[in-house]
């Protein structure tokens, strides 16, 4: 189509997927401060950015969410999708937004079978 | 809403074409669609529309040509959606599509350039703000901002029929004449079908009608 996407906006090692949704949800939500070895702190999320591959590779994505929400079959605005790779959130049930960390732009892509849809307990 | 097209959306030769889809489905089976989450938003653009605040979701959507005539019978499309992983099959068994109203609605526009730095877009961009402080904001095609487009009903019936896979829905899509009451037709009385005359006679029955004395 005709539109082109921005390529402008945070630089590059200042944010990555999980640091976009954690401050996305971290003002609309009440998130824990402290998980495992991790302090959750907004102001210093570099330390996720520094540590990426690790905790993407160790699947501690998963497990963060998973302490503090619960699994669902379908997902609806602001639920958390989790990819092998990736940390995104819904938009509604058919498509969800993450950040493209290389591209470093916002995305929407479809929910597919590998997604695992997480809800905030609270949410 | 007309079919008027006017000349800003020609401008030049820089014009573009989007679909807008509403499909209505009773979810809690009550017989009405008013309720909030009853209708379902798509558009063939291939990023978010926002249109008179509705919030259209893209998915690959497509639909055959419409056919229009002075016969009797009714105009229908054929629909197909990608299903999402069964997503749609999941919204279409949980509530009653059929007979629902269905609406698609066509917009001509001009997209409005746009210059970022020294690049200007003459056919705009897609406004992805990955500002942190308000990273909510997916790319998303809004005509709130877009001040030269034109729109119209391109069709508006009922949903007849839809099947489905796991990677796409199908549907057909009919006018509202297809529920005009057609009186009984007019007896010729051939031969052929006297039995059929006898059968429509009954205790119950006179004349295919429901026998009132």
């Amino acid at each position: 189509m005709l539109y082109q996407l921005k390529y402008t906006g945070v630089g590059r090692m200042s944010h990555n997927c999980f640091t976009v949704v954690i401050q996305y949800l971290s003002v609309r939500y009440p998130l824990p401060k402290i998980w495992k070895d991790y302090v959750i702190n907004v102001n210093n999320l570099d330390e996720y950015v520094k540590n990426e591959k690790r905790f993407l590779a160790k699947r501690e994505h998963i497990g963060f969410f998973k302490s503090f929400c619960k699994k669902v079959k379908t997902a609806k605005k602001d639920d958390i999708v989790l990819t092998k790779t990736s940390v995104g959130v819904a938009i509604n049930k058919f498509t969800y937004w993450v950040y493209n960390h290389d591209l470093e732009r916002i995305e929407h892509n479809k929910l597919d079978k590998d997604c695992i849809i997480m809800r905030l307990s609270n949410g | 809403m007309s079919k008027t097209i006017s000349n800003n959306s020609r401008g030049d030769n820089a014009f573009a074409l989007v679909h807008l889809f509403e499909f209505q489905m009773d979810k809690d089976w009550d017989g009405s669609v008013g309720e909030s989450g009853e209708i379902l938003y798509f558009t063939d653009h291939d990023v978010f529309v926002e249109y008179n605040s509705i919030e259209y979701t893209p998915l690959a959507i497509t639909f055959d040509q419409l056919k229009e005539d002075l016969s009797m019978t009714s105009d229908s499309i054929n629909i197909s959606i990608d299903n999402v992983n069964g997503a749609l099959t999941t919204e279409a068994l949980a509530s009653e599509w059929r007979s629902n109203n269905c609406k698609i609605t066509r917009i001509i526009y001009t997209p409005p350039s746009e210059t970022i730095g020294s690049d200007v877009y003459e056919f705009g961009v897609s406004d992805t703000k990955t500002n942190p402080s308000n990273v909510s904001i997916y790319p998303k095609l809004d005509f709130a901002d877009v001040t030269d487009y034109d729109a119209y009903i391109l069709f508006k019936g009922i949903i007849d029929t839809f099947n489905a896979s796991a990677q796409v829905l199908n549907g057909t899509l009919t006018t509202k004449f297809i529920n005009w009451n057609k009186s009984y037709p007019i007896r010729t009385y051939n031969q052929n079908e006297f039995t059929s005359v006898i059968n429509a006679i009954s205790t119950e029955i006179y004349w295919g009608r429901q026998n009132v004395t």
